[in-house]
């Protein structure tokens, strides 16, 4: 009963296209992201040579690959693991994001300029860019990828809740909530957070896109998830080089890739629709 | 009968510093002004936008620094109802929890004995429970300037500091909001700041009216005294400009 009265408000408040088309898009793309990682259809890496290149089938719907994989298998482990560096590197992103931009928004004063202008040279770098320095100091692995795109992406983040919070701040009831007795924190996490949870979180969802994208590109370009594991972006680049021979390879991590960015931002345009 | 003073300000100065091209400007917002606030009365504070009456406020409340001078106070916990009812309450809150802060961060009650304090004031302040529920963007600006009345009494304050509540309100929600205070005022017997530029209705509402210009205050008297013989010429023209008093000299 509680449930139920939960989602009819929930839906109450949140309705429109974009966001229902966004929210099953994401829905599908969570579940498949979570089943795999239990189970996929076949081993990830159990290669057959007898089904090297594979045109889709019953058996095999997405098709093989250039050593007889599972492309299916292949592409659910890819968006297990592209989901979850997305959702760390955001993760990062806004938590760092929120702390610096607070303190910055809300405090203001000299910290606030210093923190804001290291915040606009980061931000003069290509966050893609930016990560690849943070990689080859760091090494490339899937764990370097993550942290190195979460550093990548605290500027922007710091930067929209920054300006969130100066408007924010100005307001009388912070003022009134000072009156009150309130701590600084509590003013900044209790009081003003909720105030700017929709923005937030149509920016997160915009930021997870673009981690989603990077972590494609770094991988394309070799130095994310490193193999026999699979990731949409590394499976693109093995791909190319058969793309006459075996157009199905590179076509289901690339459209996967797609399907994932147009979900998350159908999701935040319905965000920002709604509030 | 000598009251007994809550606030005594001696000498209060405030500046602020502008950086404009890189120069820098002081501007001198009070100066030198003394005030005395009895206790249990309601003293108004009148003059001109920019004549220092907010800065003056955010002195006495400690958020604005003084650049000389000194204020006493007897008062632990002075409160503000501000101007502008629709930023002075926390858009993401429901009204209970707005109402509720001040006592979860100052007493040790429990849920239940927060809700009814909250259900009480509202009673006080001419609302239903039925308003617990809301959030501050569903309620009008009458409603809203009674909710932050409401908060500002949770605290139990000797000394209210409003800020030309009823300016953002239309007329008649106006006498209202005022009647609601007067009301509180008599039975609680707060010390209540009222600072506003209407002339008109600071004459019903306050003991002592305090005319302020430039930074300095320019008369202080009981009002049916200042509104017959106003002394300063400022106060002349405030009293001509509000319709209440004929210009002598056309």
């Amino acid at each position: 009963m509680k449930i139920k009265s939960f989602v009819k408000r929930f839906f109450k408040k949140y309705h429109g296209f974009n966001f229902v088309c966004g929210l099953v898009i994401c829905g599908i793309i969570f579940l498949a992201a979570f089943i795999a990682v239990f189970h996929t259809p076949y081993g990830s890496t159990e290669m057959n040579a007898s089904l090297k290149f594979a045109s889709p089938s019953f058996a095999h719907i997405f098709g093989c690959d250039n050593y007889g994989r599972d492309i299916f298998s292949r592409v659910l482990e890819g968006i297990r693991n592209t989901f979850f560096i997305a959702l760390t590197t955001v993760f990062i992103g806004t938590f760092a994001g929120i702390v610096i931009g607070a303190g910055c928004g809300y405090y203001g004063g000299r910290l606030d300029h210093v923190l804001m202008r290291v915040n606009d040279a980061l931000f003069a770098f290509p966050s893609v860019l930016l990560a690849l320095v943070i990689i080859s100091l760091l090494g490339p692995s899937s764990f370097n990828v993550t942290i190195a795109l979460g550093i990548a992406f605290i500027p922007s983040f710091a930067r929209i809740v920054r300006s969130e919070y100066k408007k924010q701040a100005a307001l009388d009831y912070v003022q009134s909530a000072k009156l009150m007795g309130a701590g600084d924190l509590r003013i900044i996490f209790v009081h003003i957070l909720p105030n700017i949870l929709p923005v937030l979180m149509s920016s997160v969802m915009i930021g997870f896109n673009n981690a989603v994208l990077a972590e494609a590109g770094l991988s394309y370009l070799g130095i994310g998830v490193q193999p026999p594991n699979a990731s949409l972006g590394r499976m693109l680049s093995e791909a190319q080089s058969y793309i006459f021979t075996a157009p199905w390879y590179a076509l289901f991590p690339g459209l996967m890739i797609i399907i994932m960015v147009l979900g998350f931002s159908l999701l935040s345009e319905g965000i920002s629709e709604n509030s | 009968m000598e009251k007994e003073k809550l606030i005594e300000g001696k000498g209060i100065t405030v500046r602020f510093t502008n950086y404009t091209d890189g120069k820098r400007s002081i501007k001198t917002v009070l100066e030198d002004l003394d005030i005395d606030i009895y206790k249990g009365e309601i003293l108004g504070l009148a003059g001109e936008s920019g004549s220092g009456k907010s800065t003056l406020a955010k002195a006495l409340l400690g958020i604005v620094p003084l650049a000389s001078g000194t204020i006493e106070t007897k008062t632990k916990s002075p409160q503000m109802i501000f101007q502008d009812p629709y930023s002075s309450l926390n858009p993401a809150k429901k009204i209970s929890w707005i109402m509720e802060e001040p006592l979860k961060l100052k007493t040790s009650l429990s849920r239940t004995e927060r809700r009814d304090r909250v259900s009480s004031m509202l009673k006080e302040v001419g609302l239903s429970d039925e308003f617990m529920i809301r959030k501050p963007s569903e309620l009008s600006g009458g409603q809203r300037q009674r909710i932050c009345i409401g908060t500002a009494l949770m605290q139990e304050p000797e000394f209210i500091i409003a800020d030309e509540p009823v300016s953002a309100l239309d007329v008649t929600v106006q006498a209202q909001v005022l009647d609601l205070m007067g009301r509180l005022q008599d039975e609680k017997g707060f010390t209540v700041l009222f600072i506003s530029h209407d002339l008109r209705t600071m004459y019903n509402f306050c003991d002592r009216i305090m005319i302020l210009k430039d930074g300095k205050i320019a008369e202080t008297g009981i009002p049916s005294e200042l509104y017959r013989n106003p002394k300063h010429p400022y106060t002349k023209k405030l009293l001509e400009s509000a319709g209440i008093r004929k210009n002598e000299t056309v």
